[in-house]
């Protein structure tokens, strides 16, 4: 589109351009024979007798149309239609730019009033009064709601990318750098450095960040399916990789879980801690026979550069499996199996 | 001796072996003089990495050809001396102490680091800030870093969703 062409070098443009383009059109078609943009946020800001509308003169040149308006804002103009405001990316691109400031033009005025919650509605219901048809007012109402979830989405779109922008001066380095930290933490919390923001997000997907698996946990919290995916986010970077229930060492003298059919009765007797647990947890976070079924797949691919497994009382794995798993592996250095 | 010159235009005189502490350094004297600018460094920067390749360098010298004249500048210049059993332990300690820095100390730092090739100074710095993320959730990780929050509340629910084991409370 040619909006988009010509605000590359403006980004706060694109996103006006857009809105005008994409949400204030339905107005323009029911605005009568009046148009220019000074005579338009005048009309928004204080007038109630005349119509709104937003759209300027196509047909002058692009520095004609703001001098013609500001020092003639009510010369009647010819009514418009959506093809004319609109010209199209194959019609004729310089056309763009008078849309495009007279737009910045009206929004500057709307932003700028000291008490938009009680002007706007006093406006808007003016401006309901002056209309005499029912499906006139609809239309109305219905292009006020548009404009303003339009304003919103942009509002919420400049904020986005403005933090995009100050994240990138609060964490300056580059993603190599980022992932090598990510490299270093573990599983969870990687998943919750994801979770920080959308730069973090992105190198979180690098598989260098997944070189040493370690989902073990004192409770039972992944499935096969984590275990799978995490397996397959590492594919042959995988170096390291820990599974299953652990004892903390602090907490041994309190609680020793020893296995996961060991912890499901007394999960089943209610014991306190399980009750923070959500019911439907407790099926979900079991590890069974297959949770290293993804080492096997694709060539072994996953498996071939695994150095270290360990895995921690997960009593579903038997032996066919885990020789299953183990074959996959050719370069294991270090396995430790505890409750097998 | 080799001379760096800082971004601000300060210049620091250090010895051959504190200065190849850097692999780029090394390289670059290898084949050219002994005044090396270093444009994107600033002297408060610069000082602290010759700081912790100072250190280093002492205690690397040991444990490296003894016979060489490089290893005998390095004690020389010291006046700390290790011997191979205490050095690690007590390097570790030091180090800690480096890394007790703000965190955007700690990034000009490896940003630093990592331009001049100091393998150990940007593992040490990316570890210190690894430690900072660990066991952190999404929100606390923000306020360490000012870290501001630009997903849109679909994205956000959807990367929850796909990672829910690790946002489950336990």
């Amino acid at each position: 589109m040619f909006t988009n062409e010509r605000a590359i070098g403006r980004p706060v443009v694109l996103t006006f351009a857009v809105v005008d383009r994409d949400q204030f059109r339905p107005v323009s078609t029911r605005a009568t024979g009046r148009s220019s943009p000074a005579g338009a946020t005048e009309a928004w800001a204080s007038e109630s007798s005349s119509t709104i509308s937003r759209i300027p003169n196509l047909d002058a040149g692009p520095y004609s149309v703001f001098r013609a308006a500001v020092m003639e804002p009510l010369v009647p103009k010819r009514r418009l239609c959506p093809s004319a405001v609109y010209p199209t990316a194959s019609a004729s691109p310089p056309r763009a730019r008078p849309v495009v400031v007279a737009t910045d033009h009206i929004l500057e005025k709307l932003l700028a009033l000291p008490d938009p919650f009680v002007s706007l509605e006093v406006s808007l219901e003016r401006l309901l009064d002056s209309r005499l048809l029912e499906v006139e007012k609809d239309q109305l109402v219905d292009g006020a709601m548009e404009a303003g979830s339009a304003l919103l989405e942009a509002a919420r779109r400049s904020a986005r990318r403005r933090a995009s922008m100050h994240n990138c001066s609060s964490w300056p380095l580059a993603s190599d750098l980022t992932i090598k930290v990510f490299s270093k933490l573990d599983t969870q919390s990687l998943c919750h450095a994801a979770a920080t923001c959308s730069m973090f997000n992105k190198c979180a997907t690098d598989p260098m960040c997944y070189e040493n698996i370690d989902l073990t946990a004192e409770v039972p919290k992944v499935n096969n399916t984590v275990v799978s995916k995490m397996i397959q986010h590492a594919g042959k970077n995988l170096q390291s990789l820990k599974l299953g229930i652990r004892s903390n060492p602090a907490s041994t003298t309190e609680f020793r879980p020893l296995s996961y059919s060991t912890i499901h009765p007394m999960e089943a007797s209610g014991l306190s801690w399980s009750q923070k647990r959500p019911r439907q947890g407790r099926e979900t976070s079991l590890l069974t026979r297959s949770c290293l079924l993804a080492l096997s797949v694709d060539g072994s691919a996953a498996g071939t550069l695994l150095r270290r497994l360990h895995l921690y009382n997960i009593d579903k794995m038997d032996t066919s499996a885990l020789c299953t798993a183990l074959s996959a592996c050719q370069f294991l250095l270090d396995v430790e199996v505890v409750g097998l | 001796m080799i001379k760096l010159v800082s971004g601000d235009g300060a210049e620091f005189e250090v010895e051959e072996e504190v200065a190849f502490q850097s692999k780029i350094i090394k390289d670059i004297v290898a084949d050219a003089d002994d005044v090396i600018p270093l444009p994107t460094v600033s002297s408060k920067v610069l000082i602290q990495v010759i700081e912790y390749c100072r250190k280093h360098a002492a205690v690397n010298s040991f444990p490296l050809s003894p016979s060489s004249s490089a290893a005998a500048a390095a004690s020389s210049s010291s006046s700390i001396s290790y011997s191979k059993p205490v050095s690690d332990p007590a390097l570790r300690a030091w180090d800690n102490e480096f890394v007790k820095l703000n965190n955007s100390s700690l990034f000009d730092i490896v940003i630093a680091a990592n331009y001049l090739d100091i393998e150990e100074l940007v593992d040490l710095v990316l570890e210190t800030v690894a430690d900072r993320i660990k066991g952190k959730q999404a929100q606390e990780i923000r306020r360490q870093f000012n870290i501001e929050n630009d997903f849109t509340p679909e994205e956000e629910e959807a990367l929850r969703r796909e990672n829910s084991w690790a946002f489950q409370n336990n």
